[in-house]
């Protein structure tokens, strides 16, 4: 019991000494929030901003009409050339220009990015003239209600960070058990520890029950900055919390000994979990949407592993609805997927060399 | 000049030869581009795209012509929505809603009991000169899921067209007014491909510049390397001169690649052989492999110039404007997409082609990359003219 705690202790040492695992596990999640969360507008406020918009028209209800539109916030201008050089410099999103018998919509490039069915509101507003014209506003009433989906209020933001607590979990999980089941083994350490009184269970526990402390601490680390920085809200069952991301966190360090299995030279298996990481970066639904993706990337996206861990975080810190069956479920599997192939692996490693 | 061009050929044999260099420096940027494509094009060219939609009614005229329309959209091969229809009762709302939250209809419309005698009343009372009160329609969206706030605007422009049509049987004369549509300083032919394209092309010469350059200069400085080169007979300026082609040589490749895959996989409208696109390109390559240098001049050892590397890679990476513009971003991160290079190479770049108008001036998108190049370059050449190899 006592080699097996000086493992660990060393393991979490080595953790926080390793400046590139460091930065994977840690500061790299959490800077892609900030900058996708500012570049795709996902606020953090909760309020939801409005569309800037310039309008050049001879007719004065142009104005009136276009501030009347919902999440619309009409500003004035004196030519198209200004609208166009607002546009550029980002000062509003769009801008239209009416003489009565067309209308020209203008579009900020990063407007269509935040929202691809901004195009729309060309027609919104004709619409709205046409009605301003036979003074009728509308005839019927849209009442929106957007209902939270989860336990909790919470802002885009708030909804995307256990999403990135997932990423975490992933980067160190896999990695960590690259390095030990491939660097380890290619270094020749696992030989060495071989001719020590060192039982192999006694090493593979000793190391693997270090990463595990460090990768839970720093997902939930991750979890409580966010929070704290952006002022967002969770409702955290902390009873699914833990075994959501400690499974999850057994289920990643299974990929990552898998792919140490299938690329024994690890600096391979190293650079697969990169593009692997990268995939999930970008297909797993986190940071983008993958509504308007084909539906065959969409498939993809759903048989993703970390899609499904991101999503059990999400039980668990109340933004999102599921049952405790589905977080359960999906530990069960990241579970029996780890102590299989750790029992496979481990004995493996050991007997090789 | 010969001994020059046998050790530059060496060093790029080298240099590709090494799995990991091969993986990040040619096949990654290739695979980036298919996966930027995969994701950042439908946004800008939606198409395809069918939403979930749980319709609530409790029958009578209008709700049966709501429904009709809603039935029309929701069939043939460019359907809009994949439409239920369920009956109008406090049960069916329940169980629309729990749908809903589980993501398995992404916007749920209920067209109330008495939504039809509203709409009679409302036509009876406008044809007397009275303004009524406007029936309500519920609409039921969830929050932070794209695919729910999109299908709102369609449903929203849906019951805009509807009131039109409403309108014209009651007798109003309306032209429909015909709008344009303008993505500003792009060109009408615009297509990500166009827009990525350059992108990828600095985000290539960005790795070689941090990684096949700063990391791997440091690297040989660490291991001695430099100095044993120095015992031969070798100058030190004959090793830079050659580590600079072999370099070039891997750019060279490393552009061909991700051209050939805009070109015949993506079809991008992007001429290579433009000049301006060759005069950024060549600047791209001054700028960042300098950028390689001054990372080489700056870190003692492998692991900290590989650290600084990656702590500099996303953020100038993402806020250099490579994958999409950033225009209006807030004070928070736009100092560091004003004090990036690749902001200025990449808005240059596609000034100068005629995909998106800069909105810096020519003059500024040549200057900054200048200077940080200088800057780079004088910062190493100090640096380096101190050390011993």
């Amino acid at each position: 019991m006592k080699v097996i705690w000086k493992l660990f202790l060393s393991t979490v040492k080595t953790f926080y000494r390793d400046k590139m695992t460091f930065f994977f596990t840690l500061i790299f999640p959490f800077t892609l929030v900030i900058i996708f969360g500012f570049v795709f507008g996902v606020g953090s406020s909760g309020e939801e901003s409005k569309l800037s918009v310039g309008v050049l028209s001879s007719d004065n209800r142009l104005y009136d009409v276009v501030n009347s539109i919902e999440g619309v916030d009409a500003r004035d201008f004196d030519s198209t050339e200004s609208i166009r050089q607002a546009i550029l410099q980002g000062k509003i999103d769009a801008g239209v220009i009416y003489n009565s018998e067309e209308m020209k919509l203008m579009l900020n490039f990063t407007t269509m990015q935040r929202d691809p069915l901004s195009r729309m509101l060309g027609d919104t507003i004709t619409d709205s003239i046409l009605k301003s014209d036979i003074k009728i506003d509308k005839i019927i009433d849209l009442k929106l209600t957007s209902i939270d989906p989860g336990r909790t209020v919470t802002t885009d933001l708030g909804y995307m960070i256990p999403g990135v607590v997932a990423l975490t979990i992933f980067n160190g999980g896999m990695f960590s058990m690259i390095s030990l089941f491939g660097d380890y083994r290619k270094r020749g350490i696992l030989k060495r520890f071989g001719v020590t009184p060192l039982r192999p269970y006694q090493f593979i526990l000793g190391m693997i029950s270090g990463r595990f402390v460090v990768t839970i601490s720093s997902a939930t680390l991750v979890l409580m900055l966010s929070q704290f920085i952006f002022k967002v809200n969770f409702n955290i069952n902390w009873f699914l919390y833990l075994i959501s991301v400690s499974t999850s966190i057994l289920g990643m360090m299974a990929f990552g000994i898998l792919l140490s299995e299938i690329f024994t030279e690890p600096a391979v298996a190293s650079e697969m979990g990169s593009l692997f990481m990268t995939v999930m970066m970008f297909f797993s639904g986190i940071y983008f949407p993958l509504e308007f993706l084909p539906g065959y990337l969409r498939k993809i996206g759903s048989i993703l592993p970390l899609a499904y861990v991101a999503q059990s975080i999400r039980i668990a810190t109340g933004v999102e609805t599921g049952s405790s069956i589905f977080v359960l479920t999906v530990s069960l599997i990241m579970t029996m997927v780890f102590s299989v192939l750790v029992f496979v692996s481990g004995s493996k490693a050991f007997r090789s060399d | 000049m010969k001994r020059v061009l046998r050790l530059s050929n060496y060093l790029f044999k080298s240099l590709v030869r090494d799995g990991s260099n091969l993986f990040w420096l040619l096949a990654f940027p290739c695979i980036l581009l298919v996966i930027m494509m995969l994701i950042f094009s439908p946004l800008y060219e939606p198409k395809n795209i069918t939403f979930n939609l749980t319709l609530i009614s409790y029958g009578g005229t209008f709700s049966e012509i709501i429904e009709r329309v809603f039935n029309e959209v929701s069939s043939g091969e460019n359907k809009i929505f994949q439409l239920e229809k369920f009956p109008g009762s406090g049960g069916n709302l329940k169980e629309g809603l729990e749908r809903l939250k589980n993501k398995k209809t992404d916007l749920v419309l209920e067209i109330p009991e008495d939504f039809d005698a509203r709409m009679l009343n409302w036509f009876m009372m406008k044809n007397m000169g009275i303004t009524p009160p406007t029936p309500t329609i519920n609409v039921y969206s969830l929050k932070h899921q794209a695919a729910s706030q999109s299908a709102y605007v369609i449903v929203k422009n849906i019951f805009q067209k509807l009131e039109l049509e409403f309108l014209k049987g009651m007798g109003y004369q309306m032209e429909i007014i015909p709008v344009k549509t303008e993505i500003v300083g792009t060109e009408d032919t615009f297509s990500y491909i166009d827009f990525i394209y350059p992108g990828m092309v600095i985000f290539t010469v960005f790795m070689t510049g941090l990684f096949g350059i700063g990391v791997d200069m440091t690297w040989l400085k660490e291991k001695g390397i430099m100095r044993r080169i120095n015992v031969t007979g070798l100058a030190n300026s004959e090793f830079i001169i050659s580590y600079i082609i072999s370099r070039f040589y891997l750019i060279i490749l490393q552009i061909a690649l991700i051209t050939i895959i805009a070109k015949f996989i993506f079809k991008t409208n992007v001429n290579p052989f433009a000049p301006a696109f060759i005069l950024y390109t060549l600047l791209t390559i001054l700028c960042l492999s300098s950028l390689g240098f001054f990372i080489a001049a700056i870190s003692k050892t492998t692991n900290s110039a590989n650290a600084i590397s990656q702590v500099l890679n996303f953020p100038l990476q993402f806020l250099g404007g490579l994958y999409f513009p950033l225009i209006n971003v807030p004070w928070v991160i736009r100092w560091i997409v004003i004090i990036n290079p690749i902001t200025y190479l990449t808005s240059g770049i596609r000034d100068s082609l005629g995909i998106m108008k800069s909105p810096y001036p020519d003059i500024v998108t040549l200057l900054v990359p200048v200077f940080w190049t200088v800057f780079f370059l004088f910062f190493t050449v100090k640096r380096f003219g101190k050390e011993e190899f």
